[in-house]
């Protein structure tokens, strides 16, 4: 199951890149996008907030055996509201709002609400 | 003084015992637990009642969870207790759900209901009473079409009664709180001696017993219990009220053999198979909300190709075809563009195999999941399953690692689809392959024979040709079989024309693999009539073997003898359907690939996706809303898209000149040229070899049959449908202006007949 994976964090694009790059060949790589938190761990984007710990609850116990989990901000509210955000400007990627989670890669995502349907999630980890 | 550690934990204990011995249903929660959530949306879903509460939100929030998990051993939430019984979590709680369970716990039935009603009575008297009541009640039952066990003040019966008058629908009704010994019904009379021993309150019980359910209005239509007010409105509505007081031909014959009907299912509506046409029909029930399960199961090709969610378009028909037919366009461009002043680009052409799978397969992988995403959100139940009936409603259902369970659906469709059929010779299975296995086929398929003449042949062979690929094409008799002939055989001209070898009358007999390999090398034999009358047998040796012979319903494994349905291979297996209902069973209906339905045109079976789609939607709101629209199979617009492509509607010549007669008819048709194609060189031999026709209805003017040979023949016939569905004349196409300069525009200016021998050939520009 999912204990044995370790959660990554990031934040920034280019620091995205670059772990993935490092990343086996056969994992399936699932990034959650929000924003940037303050020191006291909340972050400007109050959907973000409030996702987290029912999100991670789920992640933590559907996460497939070859998924790695990372965690991604996209910066201050300016730097995602700017249309130059390189994680909007990215063509693979293309991301258009947050939260959300993305199987790298590939053009699977959720947003917002469907991330706290533990379901959608499912239909998100599973298998081809 | 504060309280003992102690104390605190047995006071403790003590709140936990009593929540769960007051609550029938409790479940100990967190408001931002997703599990928590889940198991309460289920079980409001299920009209459950339960009662919860928030351990993040409580002071003694923390020591509660605690307690249970000495109680139970467990530490998380949800622990939810039904009836003072521990069940467990969110998981364990959706099984005992769905397995039954809770219902049972939660009413515990009969022989445990009447063990716990029988105290100190003589056990003797109380059992004669019973069955006193029991026969009143079943007489009453019998001697009404329509039998209501009513109370006067019941607000509920009331209501059902006036919608029953309105529908002018007759029935006879008693009214439980005003039954005793004072009541003065003529029945009385006749029934006296029983009356005399029963009451209101005993009659419910007896129907209590006999249908569990203990509220009034009940309700029994020619004897079928129905239910209470909803549920007898609901019949009202969806016409199973008519249909039972004036069962049809089919249906009266079946009633003398068995009462189909439960008296609850699991689900308002089960559909068999996930593709276009089960995916539309599901959806759209949702949107009277129902309560809706979708199957969808892929059984392997022999070779083991299996795909996701979306039946076959979505993964190995159109939508792969469409994309592969652009990758040959697109090699074709390259020869243009010489012309078109462009250098080097012909030189440098070279198509690599895997690089287009991956692209397709990608797309084709996110529609996958688009539609897992749209199920899901739109809320109907999705079970990746084989579905078979086990009897009337009931399915078993099997997954991927052969665990199996039941479900029952008040309607089921049955939307399974087809699948390709393989000639049944000696290697056929192991050594070859169908489109079920091309749109995916890890290795580059090399020289390719095609062995069929159906759309699907020619279209495969076309795109393979097109991204230079060695097609050879195998066929027994003619092209496009149902197809306008002559179009057909234009087809055939054009991709002879650009390279690909057809060999008539050539039916293969053995294949045999001389190789292994990806690709291996393979030896087709095969029989072939030569022109001399003379038989031939020979072999061609390839490098795949693709058999495009035909497709066939899959509703061979679905168990329907077990619900009185027969299919055979002479329709294909298909299931007889009328609107999309199933001829004998009425609660049984099915559309798209698999059914025969009575009312399409005789002749080509319109296996299309939208057509499927359309049929779907409208027969969802025909089984739950009031609607009466019924599917138009009249009409339908098609395209093949061969190198060349087809559109075609209404009428080939063929069908037109045989239902209506040479007298009647004037077809009026030309050849001219894409102005694209006209400065190729690459183009010379083909460029004058697009073509269309309006055939045309003598004594109406109306334009009954259309068809069109061209470049993007499926984007000009679309827009023409919608002028057919309108009831165009030739007038109508005359006097439309044409755009200039288009293919699509050479509809507009027909003036050529077939009847006046002249030259069709293109005038002007």
């Amino acid at each position: 199951m999912a204990s044995c994976n370790k959660k990554l964090y990031i934040n920034s694009y280019h620091e995205l890149k670059n772990v993935i790059k490092k990343i086996e060949k056969d994992k399936r790589i699932f990034v959650f996008f929000s924003g940037a938190k303050d020191t006291q761990g909340y972050s400007w984007c109050q959907d973000c907030n409030a996702i987290e710990k029912p999100l991670n609850e789920i992640v933590a116990s559907l996460l497939p055996s070859n998924g790695i989990f990372i965690e991604c901000s996209v910066g201050d509210r300016a730097s995602w509201k700017d249309s130059n955000c390189l994680f909007r400007k990215d063509s693979q990627l293309r991301l258009t709002n947050i939260p959300s989670l993305v199987e790298w890669g590939t053009s699977k995502r959720l947003t917002e609400n469907q991330l706290y349907d533990p379901d959608m999630i499912q239909i998100l980890f599973e298998d081809d | 003084m504060p309280p003992t550690k102690d104390a605190d934990e047995k006071s403790i204990a003590n709140l936990v015992e009593k929540y769960i011995d007051e609550n029938d249903v409790m479940i100990f929660s967190k408001s931002w637990c997703p599990y928590c959530k889940k198991i309460k949306d289920a079980l409001k879903s299920a009209k459950i009642e339960f009662h919860s509460i928030e351990l993040d939100k409580m002071d003694e929030g923390d020591q509660i969870q605690k307690e249970l998990f000495k109680k139970t051993k467990q530490e998380t939430v949800p622990n939810i207790f039904i009836k003072q019984q521990h069940i467990g979590g969110c998981d364990k709680t959706l099984e005992a759900l769905k397995s039954g369970r809770v219902a049972t716990l939660l009413n515990p039935p009969e022989s445990e209901r009447k063990h716990k009603k029988v105290d100190n009575d003589d056990l003797d008297s109380k059992d004669a009473d019973e069955k006193a009541n029991a026969n009143l009640v079943e007489k009453y039952i019998v001697e009404n079409d329509v039998m209501i066990f009513s109370k006067s003040w019941c607000p509920y019966c009331t209501k059902v009664k006036d919608a029953l008058r309105s529908a002018k629908i007759e029935f006879y009704s008693i009214e439980l709180d005003k039954m005793g010994r004072d009541l003065s019904l003529f029945k009385l009379l006749i029934y006296i001696f029983i009356y005399y021993l029963a009451e209101g309150d005993q009659i419910q019980n007896a129907l209590i017993n006999k249908t569990e359910q203990d509220t009034v209005p009940n309700i029994f239509i020619k004897q079928q219990h129905i239910g209470g007010c909803d549920k007898t409105l609901e019949a009202l509505k969806s016409g199973r009220v008519a249909t039972l007081l004036n069962p049809p031909e089919s249906e009266k014959k079946h009633k003398k053999v068995e009462n189909d009907d439960l008296d609850s299912y699991d689900y308002d509506l089960i559909v068999i198979g996930g593709g276009s046409g089960g995916l539309a029909c599901s959806k759209e029930a949702r949107s009277f909300e129902k309560k809706v399960c979708v199957l969808d199961f892929v059984k392997p090709t022999p070779i083991g190709t299996t795909w996701g969610l979306g039946g076959t378009c979505v993964n190995v028909g159109c939508i792969p075809k469409k994309l592969m037919h652009q990758a040959s366009l697109i090699g074709e461009y390259v020869h243009d563009s010489v012309d078109y002043g462009w250098s080097q680009l012909d030189q440098a052409r070279q198509h690599s195999w895997s690089k287009m799978i991956e692209s397709i397969q990608q797309y084709i992988r996110s529609l996958n999941f688009k539609y897992r995403v749209d199920l899901r959100s739109k809320g109907v139940t999705y079970e990746n399953s084989y579905g078979e009936f086990l009897s009337p409603h009931r399915l078993k259902l099997t997954d991927k690692k052969g665990k199996t369970k039941e479900i029952t659906g008040e309607k089921i469709v049955v939307a399974v689809g087809g699948r390709p059929k393989y000639p049944d010779i000696e290697g056929d299975q192991q050594y070859g392959i169908t489109s079920d296995d091309l749109f995916s086929l890890k290795y580059d398929p090399g020289k390719t024979i095609v062995v069929g003449a159906s759309y699907v042949a020619l279209e495969c062979a076309g795109f393979l040709h097109g991204i230079g690929r060695e097609v050879q094409i195998f066929v027994r008799s003619i092209l496009l079989r149902g197809f306008d002939q002559q179009m057909a055989s234009k087809i055939g001209d054009y991709m002879s024309t650009i390279g690909m070898k057809f060999h008539y009358q050539r039916i293969p007999t053995r294949l045999e693999c001389l190789e292994e390999g990806k690709p291996g090398k393979l030896r087709l034999h095969y029989r072939q009539t030569l022109e001399s009358g003379e038989i031939e047998e020979s072999y061609e040796d390839c490098n795949t073997v693709l058999f495009a012979i035909g497709r066939e319903a899959c509703t061979n494994e679905l168990n329907l003898d077990k619900i009185g349905i027969e299919v055979n291979k002479a329709n294909g297996f298909k299931i007889k359907t009328k609107e999309e209902q199933s001829i004998d069973i009425p609660w049984l209906y099915a559309i798209g690939d698999c059914i025969d339905e009575q009312t399409m045109p005789p002749g080509q079976p319109l296996e299309l996706t939208p057509v499927a789609i359309q049929a779907g939607q409208l027969l969802a709101k025909r089984m739950f809303s009031n609607s009466t629209i019924k599917m138009d199979y009249y009409n339908v617009p098609t395209t093949v898209f061969t190198p060349i492509e087809y559109g075609a509607i209404g009428y080939s010549e063929e069908d037109a000149l045989s239902k209506f007669g040479e007298d009647n008819i004037e077809i009026f048709h030309s050849e001219f040229v894409p102005l694209e194609w006209s400065i190729c060189h690459h183009r010379d031999q083909v460029k004058t070899m697009s073509y269309c026709k309006l055939i045309v209805d003598k004594n109406t003017d109306r334009v009954i049959g259309f068809h069109v040979l061209s470049p993007n023949a499926g984007e000009i016939t679309q827009g023409y449908a919608l002028g057919m569905r309108l009831g165009a004349t030739k007038n109508d196409f005359d006097m439309t202006i044409g755009i200039h300069p288009t293919c699509a525009e050479n509809l507009t200016t027909l003036s050529v007949t077939k009847s006046s021998g002249d030259s069709a050939a293109q005038e002007g520009c």
